[in-house]
């Protein structure tokens, strides 16, 4: 095979190479439809504005034919890219190449944080908060990047059963950790992020608990 | 198809490409020892019975007998110490490929362990090592360039495609994560409050960051100018061909460009853990600018090093 032709075979299938990350590329609420999560505050905040723009421009809709409507779009949107991809998927997958650029695409306007506690004989104790200096149990292991991934993912209702699993996960830990642990529980709170202004006048927004596990420890 | 396929053939000298290898290599070195020094890789990637809190699965690992801790802790040393080869650019123009795609195959072994406990650092280490399978980044700056010339930098060129692929790779990350920011706090017409939020979250804020307060002004300036940096990032494909042609004016926007680039993973880096994802991108950025000296002494270089390579 000569160069030329050589230089042009491998220019083609570089290009078809760039076609598919391309394409893999698309935009699409992928992994964001869960009908729980719609309910959480962020969401439904986010709805509140996309509503109150539309109406601003001229639509008469109610809120929850918006919500509606956007649902049905987002799903349709997510099942034309799904087939759009279906030809380039597999080899993506094969090569590893992904390409989901969702990257805080909506600030969490009401984040959760993650606390763990154990029960020994003189009651409950908080082991580990997420960012509190005061309860920093293994907080190098749940510090890193990838743990708190899992953390922030399990702040999420349709991530039940991940958290349900964290949950066993220190229960065991515990029990290595202390002979004296009998019980431990994990918490999700979740607070609306004050604004700026509020904590410059010296104002906050509680904590409140959203969900727990609690799991006896098995010796 | 001659004048675009001479475009796309042109040669560059290599030194792009060994750089964005050199710091690809230690990209992915520090991705898995920050697990691994931290203690946290025996929970995400480890199964329930090895200390893991979930279930390890065995699909891609049933040849090594399993995904058990033993196993899983020599593929992550050998993937380390194969992404220093990378990084040292170990072995000639095909045993150098052949290297980065086990080095490549290695870390989505273990990172897809548990996929949905990385970041996007991960997609974009492993894209970019497989472009540089593709693209041979070995030629200087390399082990391989040392033995065979004597001289760790030796002059050499690198067809411009490879340099174009690192590129094109960036302005799709930076354009679909800005096309897909449609949230109320990032776009135009909101509080421009975004980088406010995201800092103040637990999840991700190294610690508490309340006393950003007083700088929230600024912060929504950065917004704004994120957003925008964004879901213009295409506009970098213009300048980078003008800057092939050396444009000046090209060339000072894709700098001016970069720098609110490095201003804003600086500003990530310094507010946020996302893991190795300001390093991971910072790496492609050697891929904004034509390298080399510019002009007709440059031009003259480069073809002198293409027909001596």
């Amino acid at each position: 095979m000569s160069l030329t032709v050589r230089r042009r075979v491998g220019t083609v299938l570089l290009l078809a190479h760039v076609a598919a990350v391309t394409a893999m590329a698309l935009p699409a609420p992928v992994g964001g439809l869960h009908r729980a999560d719609w309910r959480e505050p962020t969401v439904q905040a986010e709805l509140d504005h996309g509503h109150a723009l539309l109406v601003r421009w001229g639509w008469s809709g109610d809120r929850q034919a918006f919500e509606e409507g956007l649902w049905k779009l987002a799903a349709a949107w997510v099942e034309l890219r799904r087939a759009v991809l279906a030809p380039v998927a597999p080899y993506a997958r094969w090569a590893g190449t992904a390409q989901s650029w969702r990257m805080f695409v909506a600030p969490h306007a009401h984040p959760t944080r993650v606390r763990l506690d154990v029960h020994t004989a003189a009651g409950w104790a908080t082991w580990f908060r997420e960012r509190d200096p005061e309860a920093a149990w293994r907080v190098r292991m749940l510090s890193n990047d990838r743990v708190r991934s899992l953390l922030f993912r399990i702040g999420w209702p349709h991530e039940r059963a991940t958290l349900d699993r964290f949950a066993g996960w220190f229960a065991v830990e515990a029990a290595a950790a202390s002979t004296e642990v009998d019980r431990v529980r994990v918490v999700l709170e979740r607070r609306a992020t004050p604004s700026a202004a509020q904590v410059a006048a010296g104002g906050d927004t509680p904590w409140e608990r959203v969900a727990a596990r609690e799991r006896a420890v098995v010796r | 198809m001659n004048r675009l396929e001479r475009w796309w053939f042109t040669a560059e000298s290599a030194t792009t490409l060994a750089w964005i290898r050199v710091a690809v290599g230690l990209g992915v070195v520090r991705a898995l020892l920050s697990t691994w020094g931290s203690g946290a890789g025996r929970l995400v990637w480890y199964g329930v019975e090895d200390g893991g809190w979930s279930t390890a699965p065995t699909a891609g690992w049933d040849w090594l007998g399993g995904a058990g801790a033993a196993q899983v802790d020599a593929v992550v040393a050998l993937t380390v110490l194969g992404a220093l080869g990378v990084a040292f650019g170990v072995g000639g123009p095909w045993a150098g490929r052949l290297w980065t795609f086990v080095v490549l195959q290695g870390f989505l072994a273990v990172v897809h362990l548990r996929g949905s406990l990385g970041g996007s650092s991960d997609e974009l280490l492993a894209n970019a090592l497989w472009l540089l399978v593709v693209a041979d980044g070995n030629r200087t700056g390399s082990v391989y360039a040392r033995w065979r010339t004597g001289r760790w930098m030796p002059p050499a060129t690198a067809p411009r495609w490879a340099r174009w692929l690192f590129l094109w790779q960036l302005v799709l990350m930076y354009a679909t994560t800005g096309w897909q920011k449609v949230s109320v706090h990032w776009v135009p017409w909101g509080p421009a409050d975004a980088l406010w939020l995201i800092a103040q979250q637990p999840t991700w804020q190294h610690a508490d960051a309340a006393w950003l307060a007083p700088l929230s002004p600024l912060l929504a300036v950065g917004t704004r100018v994120s957003w925008l940096w964004e879901v213009t990032a295409p506009v970098v494909c213009v300048w980078a061909v003008g800057d092939a042609a050396g444009r000046t004016a090209s060339r000072r926007w894709l700098i001016a460009w970069a720098a609110v680039g490095v201003g804003f993973h600086a500003g990530v880096a310094a507010l946020l853990d996302i893991g190795a994802f300001s390093w991971a991108s910072l790496a492609l950025y050697p891929a904004l600018f034509a390298p080399g000296p510019r002009g007709a002494a440059s031009r003259s270089a480069i073809r002198n090093a293409s027909s001596s390579d």
